[in-house]
């Protein structure tokens, strides 16, 4: 509890400009579940160099998103929080700088209705194509089958 | 007295059961849930309804057929016992217990039936294949849904059926007809006596589940699956869901993003389904029910002993 308390109180600010840097260290960790800067740079992020991954994953532990640990000259890094735990604040955050954006709360949960209703309305235009293209592949399977 | 013990002692084991086998099924209905959703869909929801009524049929077994008769039997009529403090409490949350779940019964029937009332008015009666009356009601909203518990019916909207095609309102007619034959609405109202905290979850996996068993049934070949897919892609389109319909099967319940998950399924439908879909689970019921009921014949009477010696211990 006491992780998820300073986690909400100290990163809450900065968590929505996590940058793509940043995105893709915090991958790594997960998969690795923790690495030092060397290990990150031996497994796939050797494009950078080894001082940009360095202050990228000490800005990380500043935001309070990353454990470390003094391992020999080096330190080991491991993620505070799951990715479905950062992804639930993140959401979490991004609603609340929504209801907080207006003074009356009715206007950004209408803008969220909005947003849903638009999403909804995406998603079943895809279904319908799914759909559609299924029939197509159906027809054509039948047409081939009566040839034969 | 002796029948104000006996009350007592019934009430309260049968909240001790209840509250005991309701809060292992909240710890454990997810796991449970991974399992179920391996089965097929029909079997699925009737794991899940069972899960779900666990706690209430377990607690109903155990008074009716261990708690009475042991109290009836071995409990002497000329002791005046006392009913302790904490078996009087407990009975007392049992005897509310059953007292709000009745209450809440009894209001979602009558909200239901009142809104499929208003639903209804100026409906009239449409010529279909399916057993039930099938109802074209004035509303745009609800597009479709099977409502009623004893008496059931179809209510499909003018909008609905302007929207779909011939084969399409045929398929939908047939997943609304797999859940009266399922008598999916009386098992929503059944749900209703079985108020716990912490169990919204396994309810919602049911429904999505008992969807999914009427998709299946409601469908023969992939020709079918895709018409009732196209079906519900329309009628979601002609509005949201109506979230205060509790105790209907609306063909279309929840938004297009979980309703995505049934779109999919239909569009891989295939033959397997169609096999799996005929199980013989009412047979390994049966024998499973012959088996407890031969074992339980046997050793009755030492059960009741047990059971006479807790609830005493439970008294005092």
């Amino acid at each position: 509890m006491d992780s998820i308390f300073h986690f909400r109180g100290r990163a809450r600010a900065s968590l929505v400009q996590l940058g793509p840097l940043e995105q893709r260290l915090l991958e790594a960790l997960w998969k690795r579940k923790n690495a030092t800067v060397r290990e990150l740079l031996e497994a796939g992020c050797d494009d950078l160099a080894y001082t940009t991954v360095m202050t990228t994953l000490d800005r990380l532990f500043k935001k309070n998103l990353l454990a470390r640990e003094a391992e020999g000259r080096a330190f080991r890094y491991t993620p505070r929080f799951t990715r479905q735990e950062l992804n639930r604040e993140m959401a979490g955050q991004a609603f609340r700088q929504l209801l907080d954006a207006a003074p009356g709360s009715s206007m950004p949960l209408s803008y969220l209705v909005e947003i849903l209703t638009e999403r909804d309305a995406q998603l079943l235009d895809d279904l319908r194509q799914l759909v559609e293209s299924k029939r197509r592949e159906l027809r054509h399977r039948e047409a081939e089958q009566e040839k034969d | 007295m002796f029948a104000m013990r006996g009350m007592a002692v019934a009430f309260s084991v049968f909240v001790i059961v209840y509250c005991a086998l309701s809060f292992a099924v909240c710890l454990g209905w997810k796991r449970f849930s991974l399992h179920a959703q391996k089965s097929p869909a029909r079997r699925a929801a009737d794991l899940l309804f069972a899960f779900r009524m666990l706690p209430l049929a377990a607690s109903l077994a155990v008074t009716a057929l261990f708690t009475v008769p042991s109290f009836l039997l071995l409990e002497p009529r000329s002791i005046d016992e006392p009913v302790g403090g904490i078996t009087l409490a407990l009975s007392l949350c049992g005897a509310l217990l059953v007292l709000v779940g009745a209450v809440h019964t009894l209001a979602a029937a009558w909200k239901s039936s009142r809104t499929v009332a208003g639903w209804s008015g100026g409906a009239e009666r449409v010529e279909s294949s399916v057993p039930v009356p099938v109802l074209r009601i004035a509303r745009k909203l609800p597009a479709m849904t099977a409502a009623g518990i004893f008496r059931p019916r179809v209510l499909l909207s003018g909008a609905a059926e302007f929207v779909l095609t011939v084969n399409e309102l045929h398929c939908a007619l047939r997943h609304e007809m797999a859940h009266v034959q399922r008598r999916d609405n009386l098992r929503k109202l059944l749900l209703r006596c079985v108020a716990f905290p912490g169990m919204a979850g396994l309810e919602t996996a049911w429904l999505e589940a008992t969807e999914m068993s009427a998709d299946d049934a409601a469908v023969s070949n992939a020709g079918e699956a895709l018409d009732l897919a196209a079906a519900l892609i329309k009628v979601s389109r002609l509005g949201p869901p109506e979230s205060h319909a509790e105790l209907t099967a609306a063909l279309v319940h929840s938004r297009a993003s979980v309703m995505n998950v049934r779109v999919k399924r239909l569009i891989a439908w295939n033959e397997s389904r169609l096999v799996a879909a005929s199980g013989c689970s009412l047979w390994y019921g049966l024998g499973a029910a012959i088996a407890v009921a031969a074992a339980f014949s046997v050793t009755y009477s030492q059960l009741l002993l047990r059971v006479h010696t807790a609830t005493e211990w439970l008294v005092r």
